[in-house]
This record gives structure tokens, C-alpha cells and sequence, in this order.
């Protein structure tokens, strides 16, 4: 058994492998991850918190684990303005981002202390990932940031009727050698947590350049008739 | 759709590897130019190309025979004017372009379908003086550099092409390997537009010139994102310059719209003479 208590959501991307893995795992919408299982917290090396919440829910939710049981925690902080979480939360230790999918060998990650780097290290494990250590994870770390502004844009263009999403997946990835096309990348995201970032970058920025397209707010089903 | 005999206006680099595909396919071509020792160059520069790809057993001797029979560099006075269809890939000037259409559309045979290579000039206009028969003949081909590697080829749609037509040079590319994608005559197209957001983010990633960060923002996108190469470094190999052009093309075409905003960096590396591997001084040092 490993050292470590992991609280996810199902819609992770990692969700199977962290539920093999060897850490004390807890379904955030089926178990109860808190009650009568304090001293398991107290008796663990770090938190590992990949819980994909809306961004208020989020911060509550850090302040909570830092209050209540003062251990190190390392949060995915993919859709959030991580640097703020950061200051804010005092045994935030790390962040990683592993929610968006990549076709690359690595994730984004900061650590503050030797406990952070061991956690993440672990989390590289599980996930069959090298961790790439940044300087800051800014708002939605780099990667993430930059794929939502390409997906968003290719919503604009659908909305305008440019062109059809299959033909510009076929010019992202044949003219300029993309990985993938902008709705395959959104296939495999979904388009939920695309739709989150970017709200949180206009947010928290202020600037017109992050609204997000209508029919990608559509699609994210953020409105219900 | 048959394509049988197909002209080129143009032998810079783009018209020479759109020229140098089209022979590869079978087609007779012709490649032009007001400028005959470029158009020599060309056709010798396709030539050693083939050479050195039948060295590496790409292309059998007879193929590369025949594929020297099938170029031509001619004067543009003397193109075949029964051509099926002439693409132009010449200077990325509208009044040079609308004159050279204008000439070819009184020249050509009516079958001619005219196309233009351009990546940044609206196809309608360069087709509005053209005759009311051409211009359901006119539309955009945009290649993409080098030509005869790169597979995909964006096709435009102006506000007079035949959809009809579109759809038969669609199928037309799809079946020689190529990788059409068709689109409406809209700024930067599909992957001049697509693709801002993967500079034009970048730099607000890092917020000010800071070569720590350009170097850890391009090794995100290549290891984290499995892209070939970063923003940064993209950028430095493409020219900041030719990067910043497009990009403020594509921003005042859609009336300052701020997702295409060119950022302040980008404008000072210009103005301080810092424009990638050409000045061998970029976001990296290539001294």
C-alpha cells in the first residue's frame, strides 16, 4: 500500500489506473471519502487531490483538506488559476495537470518540496507519464491553456460555417503537423472541461480573447431547455 | 475530373513544388514566369530533385524520365491556353494577382479553371473583375510549403465558385494523396486562423521576453503536447516577422476581433531586428 490518499472524480482521464493503483482511493460522487476516516489521512504522506469541481467548489474544497487534516497536498489544477490556489492554500505543495488528454511522453507539474516531488513521482508511475516540471502552473498550466484557445477557435469557425470540423481536423494535422485535429483533441477531452478554462481564464484575466464560443457552450451542455 | 494538362504561374518556391507535385501525379505541366531565369532554375532544381529521389529508390529511372517529359518552363505569353487548370503562386500582391487573372481569363480556353495559391488575399476579390463564366471557375488552392511533401492543400470556395466543382478537385486531390479540406473564402482560411492561438497564446503564457519560459513553453508542447516543435521556436524557423504579418492580417481582417491580436513582443522582436534563424538572433541565439 502506498502512502497516499487519492480523491478523484469518474470523469478523470486516469480514473481506472488510479483505482488499480496501490494508494487509498475515493471516488468523490460514490464514496465517503471524510467520514470515520481521519486517521488514515493523518497516518498518509500527501493528499492527491484530482477532483475535476467548478472553480469556487475547488478552492472551498483545498481549504477544507489544508484545515482539517495539515498534510501536504498535491491538486490537479488543470481548469483553475493555479498560482492563486497556491497562495492561498498553505499545505498546497504541488499541482499537476493530467485532465486534458496528450499524445505526448510527459504532464505538467510544480512542486514546492521534496514531499510534492515524491507524490508526483508516484503519480508519474501510475500513469505511465514523466512528470515536466514548470516554473509556474499559471492559469490551466501551458498545455491545456493553449489547446483550449485552438479548440475554442474552431468552434468560432464552425459557427461561422468555415468549414466542416472533419476538415479542419485533416488541416491542423496535414498542413501544419498537428498531433490532432481540434475536435479530436475535443473527443477526447470533452468538451466540458475545455468550456471550464477557458470561463476561468476570462475570468480571472478580464479579456474578451477567452470568450468561449457559443455552440462550444452548447455542446458542454452548460444550458438545459 | 480529369486534369491532364495543368499550368503553374509562378516558380518561386511554392510554384516550384506545387509544379513539381503536379508532374509526380502524371500531369503534363508547365511552369511559368516573368522572370525566365527563375523559371530555369526551377525546372533544373525539379529536376536534381527527382535525381536524388530516384537515388534513394523513391522513383524508378523510367518514371523520372518521364516526369523530366512532362515539365516544361515556358514564358508566360507562350502556356498552354487549353489548359485545364492554372494555379498561381506568384507575389502575394492583389492588384499584381487581379491583373494576372484578368489577362489569363481573356486568354484561356473557357474549360480553364483559374486558382489562386494565395494564403492571405480574399479569393472573391481577386475574382470580382473576372468575365460572370470564369468565376464560377475561379477558386482558392492553397499549398502548403514544401509542396510535394506536405499533403494537405486547402480548397476555397469564393462567393462565385461552382460547389459543384469544389467537390470534383476535392475528390480529384483526395485520390492522388493528397489531403484536401475545403473551406469558405474567410481570413487565414482554415490553418492560417486556427493556428494564431498556438503563438498568440503562447506569449501570453509568458507575459514578458523571458528565455526560461520560451524554452520551457516550447519543451510543454513538444513533450507534454506532442507537437513537432514549440511556439517559440516555430516562429524563430517561419520568420517573427513573416509570424507578426500574418497574424495582423488575420486580426484587422476580422476588425480587431482580440482572439487574433498580435502581441507587444512579437512587434519589439521586429523592431530590434530579431527575426529568428535568418538574423541568426530570435527567441534563441543561432550564432
Amino acid at each position: 500500500m502506498s502512502d497516499y490518499i487519492v480523491l478523484i472524480t469518474a470523469d478523470n482521464p486516469w480514473f481506472e489506473k488510479f483505482n488499480d493503483s496501490d494508494a487509498l482511493v475515493f471516488d468523490m460522487e460514490r464514496d465517503e471519502p471524510f467520514e470515520g476516516r481521519r486517521s488514515e489521512y493523518h497516518k498518509s504522506k500527501a493528499i492527491i487531490d484530482l477532483a475535476n469541481i467548478d472553480p469556487e467548489r475547488k478552492l472551498s474544497f483545498l481549504k477544507y483538506l489544508d484545515f482539517e487534516f495539515q498534510k501536504p497536498i498535491i491538486s490537479d489544477l488543470s481548469l483553475y488559476w493555479g498560482d492563486f490556489y497556491l497562495e492561498q492554500i498553505a499545505n498546497l505543495e504541488g499541482a499537476v495537470s493530467l485532465l486534458f488528454h496528450s499524445n505526448g511522453e510527459s504532464f505538467e507539474v510544480y512542486r514546492e518540496s521534496e514531499t510534492a516531488k515524491e507524490a508526483i513521482d508516484w503519480i508519474g508511475t501510475v500513469i505511465g507519464k514523466t512528470p515536466l516540471e514548470v516554473t509556474s502552473p499559471g492559469i490551466g498550466f501551458t498545455y491545456p491553456r493553449t489547446l483550449v484557445m485552438i479548440i475554442n477557435e474552431a468552434f468560432y469557425a464552425l459557427e461561422d460555417g468555415m468549414s466542416s470540423a472533419e476538415d479542419m481536423d485533416r488541416a491542423m494535422k496535414f498542413g501544419v503537423n498537428y498531433p490532432s485535429g481540434p475536435f479530436e483533441w475535443l473527443s477526447k477531452i470533452g468538451p466540458k472541461p475545455v468550456l471550464q478554462l477557458l470561463d476561468e481564464l476570462y475570468n480571472v484575466t478580464g479579456e474578451p480573447r477567452y470568450r468561449a464560443s457559443r455552440l462550444l457552450r452548447l455542446e458542454a451542455n452548460q444550458y438545459e431547455v | 475530373m480529369d486534369l491532364n494538362k495543368v499550368v503553374i504561374v509562378g516558380a518561386g518556391t511554392m510554384g516550384q513544388g506545387i509544379a513539381q507535385w503536379f508532374v509526380q501525379q502524371g500531369v503534363q505541366t508547365e511552369i511559368a514566369d516573368i522572370n525566365e531565369k527563375q523559371v530555369r532554375s526551377a525546372v533544373e532544381s525539379m529536376s536534381k530533385s527527382w535525381d536524388k529521389l530516384k537515388e534513394k529508390g523513391k522513383f524508378t529511372e523510367k518514371e523520372v524520365e518521364t516526369f523530366n517529359n512532362n515539365i516544361q518552363g515556358v514564358d508566360i505569353i507562350g502556356i498552354y491556353t487549353d489548359a485545364d487548370l492554372v494555379i498561381e503562386a506568384i507575389v502575394e500582391n492583389e492588384k499584381i494577382k487581379t491583373d494576372l487573372f484578368k489577362d489569363l481569363d481573356a486568354r484561356m480556353s473557357k474549360k480553364t479553371v483559374l486558382a489562386t495559391n494565395t494564403s492571405s488575399i480574399p479569393v472573391s476579390s481577386l475574382a470580382r473583375e473576372l468575365s460572370e463564366e470564369r468565376k464560377t471557375k475561379f477558386l482558392g488552392l492553397h499549398f502548403f510549403n514544401p509542396a510535394p511533401i506536405m499533403k494537405l492543400v486547402e480548397i476555397i470556395e469564393g462567393h462565385w465558385t461552382d460547389k459543384a466543382l469544389a467537390d470534383e478537385l476535392y475528390r480529384w486531390f483526395d485520390e492522388k494523396g493528397k489531403k484536401p479540406a475545403k473551406c469558405k473564402d474567410s481570413p487565414g482560411f482554415i490553418v492560417n486562423r486556427l493556428a494564431r492561438n498556438y503563438y498568440g497564446e503562447a506569449f501570453r503564457i509568458i507575459g514578458k521576453e523571458d528565455p526560461i519560459r520560451i524554452k520551457e513553453v516550447d519543451e510543454i508542447m513538444k513533450k507534454v503536447g506532442g507537437f513537432r516543435m514549440g511556439p517559440f521556436e516555430l516562429m524563430d524557423l517561419i520568420g517573427i516577422d513573416v509570424n507578426l504579418d500574418v497574424s495582423t492580417s488575420v486580426w484587422n481582417s476580422f476588425y480587431q476581433e482580440p482572439r487574433f491580436a498580435p502581441h507587444r513582443i512579437q512587434k519589439f522582436m521586429v523592431e530590434s531586428g530579431r527575426l529568428g534563424r535568418k538574423t541568426k538572433k530570435g527567441f534563441y541565439d543561432y550564432e
